[in-house]
């Protein structure tokens, strides 16, 4: 499998097709027992999660994990994490470096913030959000991190229809500013609208790849989703 | 769209207002300096000696919030670390090692420096580990069966290393360097020690810094081990750390004096006699002339304490801060942005650790006591320690001040019961040891009544009722 720069890639398959499997494998949170993963030509088998984060992989949750004890900008602040680098000890005694580097974080953060619509609650505890928006704060956070390629599990799942186009919005605009995005999702409509290329999965499996219209047509596809007899 | 527009509208007052600092974040610091200066002006010996302990409570209560409540790790043994802080100091000023102990003493010491740089540099663990620090061990025995110089010693040391890290496919450079920490740390350790052996105790302050370095050391080698553990496993595992000083404090009796002998005479610091002449007239000036060592000594804590607040209150709004209360929130999605959830985790916890032991050390130097015993740094202590965290308020830096407060004035009042004989239907009733009871049922009752703290949950309540008194008053008016 793969992902050209600059592209929106959908990852779709029925229920235990593998498709979370396949997003913790690369992001390093599973181990990969075989076969090679590569991001911008280098091999990250054998990396840690974080490491991987910080070679620019970053991706949004299944089930939301925000921070919830601290404000929704917090939340996006600790995104910034990997790209800067003050330590515990200039944090500490306030030293020139942590003010610069932290006017830089503050700006970041403000901007991902006003971009995903919720600047206006950067004080606001994370938890106290509404389940549309933390998602959006999730994929704030996300893109705090700088990343080249964002991992969305399930982004649209448990949102309203004008969230959902929202985040068709949010996420061609990301599209455009030269972020990749691999996305997983159920919502065939929303998947279908962003997508430039749709990957099927079935029982840990590669059964079509393709752009959109070639993948709804394709009878392995159609036989999975709908049974044996379709075929 | 409309949200949108909103949103930019708002963003530019909302960024101006979190530029700098604002009055009301240095408004607590600066009443608190001045109660600090003024203090033994009104109060009376008795006061100024609880104030001692609250103060060292301030700081171990500080340093177990950052690690409970911001990082939300729980330690039950954190009274193993103040422990420690305490006898290293208390050991280093009035009882100085017995010559014959030094070398074996010493040489453990750099055994235990070079598992760190082990450890930390190659990152093994499980077995390997295991086998690395027999290794150390073995050719530390080795070097003193053979009664081996300095360099001879090193040589066989990075030698051994190398080979046992070829063995193990590990980094050779990385063990060979542990192998010299060790014979290094161990040279070091042993000419220090007999320096303080001669001179017949060092200063106070010396004692405290090596306690730190002891102490922080121990608990990075504890941490690195144990912070892979979660929840009740994690408990369980400090909990037995804890235990295990203890019993070491009580049973080392050669180094610790055991729990009968105790270590007494331990000398006090005279804080204000050192600083320099206009500092000292502040301070002259602020006590009214009362300025006797007991005030110095309070002044001493306060002064630790006071930094302890300031350092963990910016600690808590910077970026390793951050990281430590998203280690808290959820470690997959800290580690999904690139923290090292592992590292931050030994972070706070090394750091947590070095505080209880500077109190420790303030705690041994205590004017006009002198005198530590095991009993004092036992599982009950660690309990407190929880209790006062819970009691402030978990992840709140001013919380710590409160719980500490509010623990030193119960146990001064659990004493006095202690003694009182409370007479129910003619019967004596004995409320004697009922101090874990009652503090355990304090702690039972926060939990479910105040799970935020007294502090934050009493303003709340407080918070409510105002609202609810406001809502009725509006309703009556209408």
């Amino acid at each position: 499998m793969q992902v050209m720069c600059g592209q929106t890639k959908a990852l779709i398959g029925p229920n235990g097709a593998g498709k979370s499997t396949l997003l913790n494998l690369l992001t390093g949170v599973l181990p990969v027992t075989s076969g090679d993963i590569r991001l911008g030509g280098k091999s990250i088998v054998g990396r840690s999660c974080y490491e991987v984060a910080a070679l620019g992989m970053a991706r949004t949750f299944q089930n939301v994990q925000l921070f919830e004890n601290m404000t929704v900008l917090e939340n996006v602040m600790v995104g910034c994490h990997c790209w800067t680098r003050q330590s515990l000890f200039s944090g500490a005694l306030r030293l020139w470096g942590h003010w610069r580097e932290e006017k830089k974080i503050i700006a970041e953060s403000m901007e991902q913030l006003e971009r995903v619509g919720l600047a206006d609650q950067s004080d606001n505890a994370a938890g106290s959000l509404p389940f549309g928006k933390q998602r959006m704060l999730e994929i704030a956070r996300a893109l705090a991190s700088r990343p080249r390629l964002l991992l969305l599990d399930e982004p649209a799942s448990g949102l309203s229809t004008r969230e959902t186009s929202e985040l068709s919005a949010l996420l061609r605009q990301i599209v455009t500013e030269g972020v990749t995005v691999l996305l997983v999702d159920h919502d065939m409509q929303f998947i279908m609208d962003i997508s430039d290329e749709v990957m099927v999965l079935d029982q840990g499996s590669k059964i079509a790849e393709g752009t959109p219209d070639q993948v709804q047509n394709d009878p392995h596809v159609i036989a999975a989703y709908l049974g044996m007899e379709a075929e | 769209m409309a949200t949108k527009i909103a949103s930019t509208s708002a963003s530019p007052r909302i960024k101006h207002k979190r530029a700098g600092a604002n009055i009301f974040s240095i408004l607590p610091f600066v009443l608190f300096l001045i109660a600090y200066f003024l203090a033994p002006r009104f109060t009376q010996e008795k006061t100024l000696t609880a104030l001692i302990y609250i103060g060292i409570n301030v700081i171990l209560a500080l340093g177990l919030n950052l690690l409970m409540g911001y990082a939300g790790q729980i330690s039950l043994g954190h009274a193993a670390f103040f422990g420690l802080g305490a006898y290293i100091s208390a050991i280093l000023t009035v009882q100085p090692i017995g010559a014959e102990v030094v070398p074996g003493f010493s040489a453990g010491l750099g055994v235990i420096a070079g598992i760190a740089v082990l450890m930390s540099l190659t990152k093994v663990s499980g077995w390997k580990l295991a086998t690395g620090i027999a290794a150390l061990f073995i050719l530390s025995w080795i070097c003193r069966l053979a009664h081996l110089g300095q360099i001879s010693s090193i040589v066989i040391f990075t030698t051994g290393m190398a080979i046992f890290a070829f063995i193990l496919r590990l980094g050779w450079w990385k063990s060979a360097l542990a192998g010299i920490v060790a014979t290094a740390g161990g040279t070091v350790c042993a000419r220090f020690l007999m320096g303080v052996q001669t001179n017949g105790g060092t200063s106070p302050w010396i004692g405290m810094f090596v306690g730190v370095l002891i102490t922080g050391l121990i608990a990075y080698l504890i941490g690195a081990q144990v912070l892979r553990l979660k929840g009740h496993y994690l408990a369980m595992a400090t909990l037995g750390f804890g235990f295990i000083v203890e019993i070491m404090f009580e049973k080392w009796v050669a180094v610790t004096g055991g729990s009968s002998d105790g270590i007494c005479g331990i000398p006090s610091i005279m804080f204000v006699d050192g600083l320099p002449r206009p500092l000292r007239k502040l301070f002259e000036i602020a006590s009214a002339g009362h300025l006797g060592p007991k005030e110095q000594y309070y002044y001493l804590v306060w002064a630790f304490a006071f930094l302890a607040l300031l350092l963990a209150a910016n600690i808590v709004r910077s970026r390793v801060g951050r990281a430590f209360r998203a280690v808290h929130g959820s470690e997959v999605a800290a580690e999904s942005l690139g923290v090292n959830t592992e590292r931050y985790k030994i972070q706070v916890f090394v750091l947590s650790a070095a505080l209880a032991s500077i109190a420790g050390s303030l705690y041994a130097h205590n004017f006009g006591v002198g005198y530590i015993n095991p009993n004092e740094f036992n599982f009950m202590v660690s309990i407190q320690l929880v209790v006062m965290v819970v009691i402030g308020g978990m992840a709140s830096v001013w919380g710590a001040l409160f719980g500490a407060t509010a623990i030193q004035f119960l146990k001064n009042w659990i004493l006095t019961l202690d003694k009182t004989n409370i007479q129910f239907h003619g019967h004596d009733l004995a409320l004697k040891g009922l101090s874990p009871i009652i503090f355990g049922s304090i702690l039972v009752l926060v939990m479910i009544l105040l799970p935020q703290g007294l502090v934050r949950g009493l303003t709340d309540i407080i918070g409510a009722a105002i609202r609810g008194a406001r809502r009725t008053t509006k309703r009556s008016v209408e």
